[in-house]
């Protein structure tokens, strides 16, 4: 799993794991069952303060995106396929927010950014 | 793991000779927290380390680590504190072996094996003189000594000077893995932001003998310089701090 | 404490040069009591400046060799921190700022110093309380020397003002370089400093003393700030130095506050012949602390000069037959007998004594001068050497059986006749009449063994030919007095002493006539005095006791002075009529003193009186 932190921008480190890794398995990505690597392996591969990484695993415990298994590791909940697709779905939803935030800034109408995306769907080409 | 303060000053003032440098500098550092303190140069934040490590006793104030008064306690004190200095100091001529033996011969708990360990993984070995290592292997060493003896606090002045970046990122590593393992406490002074982002969950700000900003890192950065939206980046809350005041 | 000794280890065993400083130190070591004296300089003043300027080379040699880290002083510094960052208390951090190669260099000189020290002590004679003076002015020295270079290791050593003051104070301080610069004045004729030798051992103590500890207070409270405790502990030095200077300031006034008036007890006075001047010398008693104190008195009027004094013992002294030149041994601080002043006596009028010569004879023990005061004879206890006195050259003398001397007459062309008593094995005594003539010196006649109660002849001289009186020992009982000249034994006559009796004391009248005081051989408490002629026994009359008798010849022709001394003082001072043994008390109080021939007697603590050919007694002003 590949996370890149951007350290100094606006978004605090341990949020940027944790969207990393919801993205992940919203993506499938990160399939159910699968093992993260523990906040120790992240935090110096990372080199950030783990107790960092470890506030972005207790919100994704929390939220039931990981569960911890005693002497064996962390792993992918086993989450339902509506669960998965919730998640998806909010993840979606938040990108789009953004998007249209951006959009709205712009000065853009709907149409100018829904035109927008069409484009982008073709010419963004991987999977 | 007990709450407390590890690290604290109340109304800290020191002079040399005629200059005051610390004029009633507070600051608490929480059992735990990797705290951050910045300042620009000559601002004092060695000093504050010295008074801290009970090296100099400051005019006023108090000063209290690990529940003792350091400068009374000094001796006693250093068994459970790490200190990885400004400038490499152990002694040139010496062979790494031998500043390992000594320092294992003061302490009661010093880890000779695992120094040893760690170093051979760094590539520095126990027959090479000090002298001869480079400033990063020198900084290495340092840390090693300092963490041999398995500290309650970790104690670093701007360790991460004159480093190369692969350098600097093999000292964090360290670092990381001993947060990683014990949760050391620790607290450090430091120019290097990117380091300071990526570790302190505090930082504190050392600006005309006091410390003018303390706190956790997140919500300095949440507060901000109030010159645009979302949280500032820390460099432009430091140059805000100190160039025009909060 | 175990924690100062890993880090003292570690920075010596540093490596090889420092091993080598510390062999070559301990061969130097052994060869110093090797030393052969010098000229005027004794063993132990060459061994004492040697280790001075070894010591001191070896410090700065060895701070040389270890890349003058005393010099440069960034090396301490930096370690410091090193140290500070450890678990180690402030003594464990002054063995680490000490460093190697200052302890070893600096253990160098202290090992340097401690012999020599130990071979002047035992030069001096010293034992028991004096050469516990020694070791404990070494040990203080040789503290206040470690303290100094824990400071100088500290590399802070030339760069300021403060740390050269300490270390110019420590250098230029200790005794050694002082008693140095003493001797060199000396010999170049310096007058003034005569009073100061005595006080050498508080000097050499004070100093110690200062430096320690200025050393201690600037390496602890200095602890980690190490120029405030430089200066913290350079002013406690000079201040614990001016302090000290005060106080000697202040015990030498008051002991030079005495008078002849104010002595706790007169001693020993001795007349200048043909002139009004006695030599006087008293006990004075400060402080649980005892000095004799010599003066130069006029008898006539009470005027005074004071001569150099002495601890422990009284000066040997002596005058020239012609009263011109008066001579006196002056002892070191320690009661070693340095050299001897010659003093010129006026004839008469307001002049007073002037001090005109030294002569760097040591250990004089006896003193005897020349009719016109040009030659000094000067008697210790292995050897006797005639000296010249205006250039101060020895000129003949040499070795001599141990032994005391008891009467020397020389003259002005150098020869010289000498009675010593020797010891041999057991507690037996004789008498060896000794001559010097053309440079060296050869016994010429020697007695059977002396009676062991009375060993000290009496003396008589007239008309230039020196008669001795004897008593022998003769193992069939019983003892013999003999009568025999001094320069070659010859027999005058002789009586032999009364039978059951020894004697205890005895005087000459006059060369036929000896008044011998008697004590019974079994010990009882009857004493008796008897008059012993060439005829043998005139008369014998008993005499108040218990006690030693004390005779000497009296003021006047047929008289003699008796007293008897025990435990409860002086009692019983009479004249001795010695045409029918009659004696007259002289009243309370009286008593004769050592030196003066029966002429002078004292009263009470410093009450001094001139006795009439009668007996009167006339009082001499002292100058209280």
């Amino acid at each position: 799993m590949k996370i890149d932190i951007n350290v100094s921008g606006p978004v605090p480190i341990w949020r940027q794991i944790e969207d990393r890794i919801r993205r992940a398995v919203a993506s499938g990505a990160l399939p159910p069952g699968s093992v993260v690597p523990s906040v120790r392996e992240l935090a110096v591969r990372l080199q950030v303060n783990p107790a960092t990484v470890s506030k972005a695993y207790r919100h994704l415990v929390d939220a039931d995106v990981l569960t911890v298994r005693r002497g064996e590791g962390t792993f992918v909940g086993a989450l339902s396929a509506e669960a998965v697709a919730g998640l998806r779905e909010a993840e979606l939803r938040m990108v789009s927010r953004e998007y249209v935030r951006a959009a709205r800034a712009l000065g853009a109408t709907l149409g100018e950014a829904t035109g927008a995306i069409e484009t982008a769907w073709e010419e963004v080409n991987d999977g | 793991m007990a709450e407390g303060n590890v690290i604290v000053l109340e109304g800290v003032r020191f002079r040399w000779g005629r200059r005051k440098v610390l004029r009633g500098a507070a600051l608490q550092v929480p059992r735990g927290s990797v705290t951050a303190l910045l300042g620009r140069n000559g601002e004092g934040k060695t000093t504050l380390v010295r008074c801290i490590l009970g090296q100099v006793r400051p005019a006023e104030g108090r000063v209290e680590v690990l529940g003792c008064d350091p400068w009374q306690a000094r001796k006693r004190l250093m068994q459970r504190v790490g200190v990885v200095p400004e400038t490499p100091d152990a002694p040139p001529s010496w062979t790494v072996g031998r500043v390992i033996a000594f320092c294992g011969a003061l302490s009661d708990r010093f880890d000779r094996d695992a120094a040893l360990d760690r170093l051979g993984k760094a590539g520095i070995g126990s027959r090479v003189r000090v002298g001869e290592l480079s400033r990063g292997q020198r900084a290495h060493l340092q840390l090693a000594l300092a963490l041999a003896g398995e500290p309650d606090l970790l104690v670093l002045d701007d360790p991460a000077l004159g480093l190369d970046p692969v350098a600097r990122g093999q000292l964090y590593r360290e670092i990381v893995e001993e947060l990683a393992l014990r949760g050391t406490t620790v607290f450090l002074t430091t120019h290097d932001l990117d380091g300071v982002e990526r570790l302190a969950d505090r930082v504190a700000i050392l600006h005309g003998g006091r410390i003018v900003l303390d706190g956790a890192l997140e919500e300095i950065r949440t507060r901000g310089t109030g010159t645009g939206p979302g949280p500032a980046p820390l460099e432009a809350i430091f140059t805000g701090v100190t160039m025009g005041g909060v | 404490m175990h924690k100062a000794l890993t880090v003292w280890w570690y920075e010596v065993t540093g490596g090889w040069p420092f091993l080598t400083v510390s062999a070559v130190t301990g061969l130097v070591t052994a060869c110093l009591p090797a030393l052969p004296a010098y000229g005027s300089w004794s063993r132990g003043d060459v061994a004492l400046a040697a280790s001075l300027v070894g010591g001191v080379g070896l410090f700065l040699a060895g701070a040389l060799g270890g890349g003058a880290s005393v010099l440069a002083g960034p090396a301490a510094r930096d370690r410091e921190g090193f140290y500070l960052a450890r678990p180690v208390g402030s003594i464990a951090l002054w063995a680490g700022r000490m460093g190697a190669v200052e302890t070893l260099t600096l253990a160098a000189v202290v090992l340097v110093m401690a012999p020599s020290l130990l071979t002047v002590a035992r030069e001096s004679g010293l034992d028991g309380p004096g050469l516990g003076w020694a070791v404990v002015v070494g040990g203080v020295l040789t503290a206040g020397l470690a303290a100094l270079a824990a400071l100088l290791r500290m590399g802070l050593a030339i760069r300021s003002f403060w740390s050269v003051g300490l270390l110019l104070t420590a250098l230029a301080g200790p005794p050694v370089l002082l008693r140095a610069i003493l001797t060199l004045l000396r010999e170049m004729g310096a007058p003034d400093l005569l009073l100061v030798t005595p006080f050498l051992p508080f000097v050499a103590v004070a100093w110690s003393v200062a430096l320690a500890v200025g050393s201690a207070v600037a390496a602890f409270s200095g602890r980690i700030d190490l120029r405030r405790g430089v200066k913290n502990g350079s002013a406690a030095a000079m201040g614990l130095l001016l302090v000290a200077a005060s106080g000697l300031l202040l015990l030498a006034h008051r002991a030079a506050a005495v008078r002849p008036g104010d002595v706790d007890e007169i001693a020993v006075v001795s007349p200048v012949p043909n002139r009004q001047w006695l030599v006087l010398a008293g006990q004075v008693r400060r402080w649980s602390h005892v000095w004799w104190t010599p003066f130069l008195v006029d008898g006539a009027s009470g005027r005074w000069m004071r001569l150099p004094r002495t601890p422990h013992w009284m000066p040997a002294s002596a005058a020239s037959g012609d009263g011109s030149v008066v001579a006196i041994g002056v002892c070191s601080g320690v009661g070693r007998p340095e050299f001897v002043a010659l003093y010129r006596i006026p004839e008469g009028g307001d002049g007073l004594p002037e001090r005109f010569a030294t002569v760097p004879a040591e250990d004089a023990s006896f003193l005897a001068l020349s009719p016109s005061g040009s030659r000094l004879l000067v008697a210790s206890y292995a050897r006797v050497t005639v000296w010249e006195v205006g250039s101060g050259r020895p000129v003949a003398g040499g070795p001599v059986e141990e032994g005391r001397t008891a009467v020397a007459r020389v003259k002005d062309d150098g020869v010289a006749i000498l009675g010593r008593l020797i010891a041999s094995e057991g507690n037996t005594w004789r008498f060896s009449g000794e001559r010097i003539g053309g440079g060296g010196i050869e016994p010429v006649w020697a007695s059977d063994q002396l009676a062991a109660d009375s060993v000290r002849p009496a003396i008589h001289e007239t008309g230039g030919v020196t008669h001795v009186a004897l008593v022998l020992d003769h193992r069939e009982g019983g003892g013999t007095v003999e009568v025999r000249r001094l320069d070659d034994g010859s027999l005058e006559w002789s009586a032999p002493v009364p039978s059951g009796y020894r004697v205890t004391g005895k005087a000459f009248s006059d060369e036929e006539r000896l008044v011998v005081a008697l004590k019974p051989e079994d010990g009882g408490n009857v004493r008796v005095l008897t008059l012993l002629t060439p005829g043998g026994e005139v008369w014998r009359r008993p005499y108040p006791g218990p006690g030693t008798v004390w005779i000497t010849p009296g003021p006047g022709p047929g008289t003699a002075l008796a007293a008897t001394f025990s435990a409860q003082g002086w009692t019983g001072a009479c004249l001795v009529d010695l045409e029918n043994g009659s004696l007259r008390p002289l009243g309370a109080g009286f008593h004769p003193v050592r030196g003066a021939g029966g002429t002078l007697v004292a009263r009470g603590r410093n009450e001094l009186f001139r006795l009439e050919p009668d007996g009167t007694p006339v009082p001499v002003p002292l100058g209280s």
